[in-house]
């Protein structure tokens, strides 16, 4: 099978900002690629530059404080970060739709529904008024909400919080994107609200086939939809591959620690044990510590963990696409008991 | 009938929180219904789970029955004095065994006082006998049970991580001997790295100081894992309320089982089974609640109400 070019492919991504306190690393040399159709759950903590690198390659960091110190970002073949602001819109929208955490800050409360998803139609679509506002009908229809002919020329203080998350997918999707990135999309929903937009963003998939990049911080949720798992970290992928292979068999010990820390959904009270907690805090971004940035907080650091930053390399005898960045070899670590 | 078990703690009975809805206009007013018709109680040292979605009234329940934004109607019994009629004077003396822990831990603090100061201040205000030494003393102690370095008395909130910040919440929280703490959301806005630190703190201290919680959250999991028993919220009315092994293996109510069935697993086969058997079930309509009915021993469920 001869491999397609990916339809994303970002080449050793860096950004930082210049505060007041200092410069702030917040993307160390991020690279991956994203296949057409692909669904990546991209997993971190805040500051662990998940979202930062996805504005940087948007154009959306603001300049300053900002700046992108290094790095490609090839989308359908061009440089994303070498196009110039004009040409970035065209690809903003159309190409590549976003969904935020924060519907109501995302929308303008002082537009009808109708107006702020017809925008994009008739801005990057060259539809006029009348065919831009039927296919917004179709929209609001497509993500499932009820009456859309009625609800077109509401407000959206009108729609419950998933109902604005629904409308902030149909602007999303308005010009049928490539790639859809959603960061954060679903963590200020309620738990039952949450399954329902999911459910819907994988029907949409499969009616669209878009792309897809889902930030969050809930394993539970990549677990389900992401093909690929990419696990985030001070800047830096810890660790990256096919879902089940990333689940079952970490090798970066942020990753065990993640899932570990988590309790058991399943597990009575009898019997329970404490829960396995990372200790300590991430590292303050202005200051990173030398060497493998998680070394002070990871009970499996070897000497050379806190000397030097490990690459992102395949994993021996894991599945073909399973990267880590650890010089510890986390199963014989485990086997041997080390850190508990 | 009523769920209740002996020489509780805190006794909550009828608890109801209405607002006013007047249309802006004047014209004919109407009550929005926050919290309606709430009973439950909690035993010394136990931890009660307060589930439901945004909304549902839980921070209202927490605010009601410590008093810091009180019931409209019902009673809040603690250690068998009710709050609601409590003079003043009295219910300050009483702040001293009641205590919150909310989920900003940044909103909480000032940002112009010291670390210190923060978690000294309870002694300021309750225990004017309390001489500097002895005060710093005894931060330091709190400082050190709640896993911060005393050296960091000086240092100023911004100048901690997230989860340090909660930690200092919970210094000043304890720092009275409280008997009953309300903890609203304290691990949401912290980093999934973070959160089983906050938790294992939690319990550690309820183990050695006998307290009791209510802890509000709407993290299911979390809730399974740390609650003795789970009361389940839904637009102002309790609808399951069970010990938590009895409430996660065999929910009885419909809204319960709709909340726990949405909760992602953590492990890509079961939950891609999960999102299959949910895109093949219809959605179970879910009635009004009613009065509970006791269907097990202490397993309470809303019967559905009679329009």
């Amino acid at each position: 099978m001869k491999a397609s070019p990916p339809l994303l492919d970002v080449r050793d991504l860096a950004v930082a900002f210049d505060t007041d306190g200092g410069t702030v690393h917040a993307v160390n040399g991020v690279s991956y690629a994203l296949r057409e159709g692909e669904t990546l759950g991209i997993v971190g903590e805040s500051g662990s530059g998940k979202s930062v690198h996805v504005l940087a390659m948007l154009g959306l960091v603001p300049r300053p404080p900002g700046r992108i110190t290094g790095g490609q970002v090839y989308f359908s073949g061009s440089d994303l970060l070498a196009l110039p602001e004009r040409r970035l819109r065209r690809v903003r929208g159309p190409e590549i739709g976003m969904v935020f955490q924060d519907p109501m800050s995302s929308l303008n409360p002082a537009m009808t529904v109708a107006a702020q998803v017809a925008e994009p139609l008739r801005l990057h679509c060259g539809l006029d008024a009348s065919s831009a506002r039927a296919r917004a009908r179709d929209l609001l229809d497509l993500v499932r909400i009820p009456d859309a002919a009625r609800r077109l020329d509401h407000y959206p203080h009108e729609f419950s919080g998933g109902q604005r998350q629904r409308v902030m997918i149909a602007i999303g999707l308005a010009c049928r994107p490539k790639l859809l990135i959603a960061d954060e999309a679903t963590t200020a929903l309620d738990v039952t609200v949450q399954a329902e937009i999911v459910a819907l963003v994988q029907e949409l998939k499969r009616e669209i086939g878009m792309a897809i990049i889902w930030i969050t911080h809930d394993l539970g949720v990549v677990a389900g939809i992401a093909d690929t798992v990419q696990v985030m970290y001070a800047g830096r992928i810890v660790e990256r591959g096919p879902v089940d292979a990333v689940f079952s068999d970490p090798r970066n010990a942020y990753t065990l620690g993640l899932l570990r820390s988590l309790p058991d959904l399943s597990r009575g009270r009898a019997g329970r044990q404490r829960l396995r907690q990372i200790e300590g805090s991430p590292p303050d971004m202005r200051h990173p510590p030398p060497g493998d940035p998680f070394a002070p907080r990871n009970p499996y650091a070897t000497p050379r963990c806190r000397a030097e930053a490990p690459p992102l390399a395949q994993v021996r005898g894991s599945v073909p696409g399973h990267l880590a960045a650890a010089w510890y070899d986390l199963p014989a670590r485990l086997a041997d008991g080390a850190g508990r | 009938m009523r769920p209740v078990k002996p020489e509780p703690l805190l006794s909550v009975r009828n608890l109801s929180k209405h607002y006013p809805l007047r249309h802006w206009w004047g014209g004919r007013s109407a009550v929005f219904r926050a919290v309606e018709d709430v009973s439950f109680d909690i035993a010394p040292g136990e931890t009660l789970g307060l589930v439901g979605e945004s909304g549902s009234g839980k921070s209202t329940i927490g605010r009601a029955v410590t008093m810091l934004n009180p019931p409209s109607t019902g009673t809040v019994a603690f250690e068998g004095t009710d709050l609601a009629s409590l003079p003043a004077r009295e219910m300050r003396r009483m702040r001293r065994r009641i205590q919150v822990i909310f989920q900003d831990p940044y909103a909480a603090l000032n940002p112009r006082m010291s670390a210190g100061a923060y978690v000294a201040e309870p002694f300021r205000l309750h225990r004017p006998d309390m001489g500097g030494a002895e005060s710093r003393d005894a931060v330091a102690a709190l400082f050190q049970r709640v896993g911060l370095d005393p050296r960091f008395a000086g240092r100023y909130p911004h100048q901690f991580s997230g989860g340090q910040r909660q930690r200092l919440c919970i210094a000043r929280a304890i720092a009275l001997k409280p008997s009953f703490i309300v903890a609203d959301e304290p691990i949401a806005a912290l980093d999934v790295s973070i959160q089983a630190q906050v938790v294992n703190l939690l319990q550690d201290l309820q183990e050695e100081l006998g307290l009791s919680y209510l802890f509000i959250s709407h993290d299911l999991r979390m809730v399974r894992y740390l609650c003795h028993r789970v009361a389940v919220l839904r637009r102002g009315r309790i609808v399951e309320l069970a010990d938590s092994d009895t409430l996660y293996e065999d929910p009885r109510h419909p809204y319960t089982r709709a909340l726990l069935g949405a909760v992602p697993v953590p492990d890509p086969a079961a939950e891609r089974a999960r999102l299959r058997a949910t895109r093949e079930a219809p959605a179970a309509a879910i009635p009004e609640a009613g009065p509970l009915e006791e269907v097990g021993p202490g397993h309470w469920v809303a019967r559905a109400a009679h329009v």
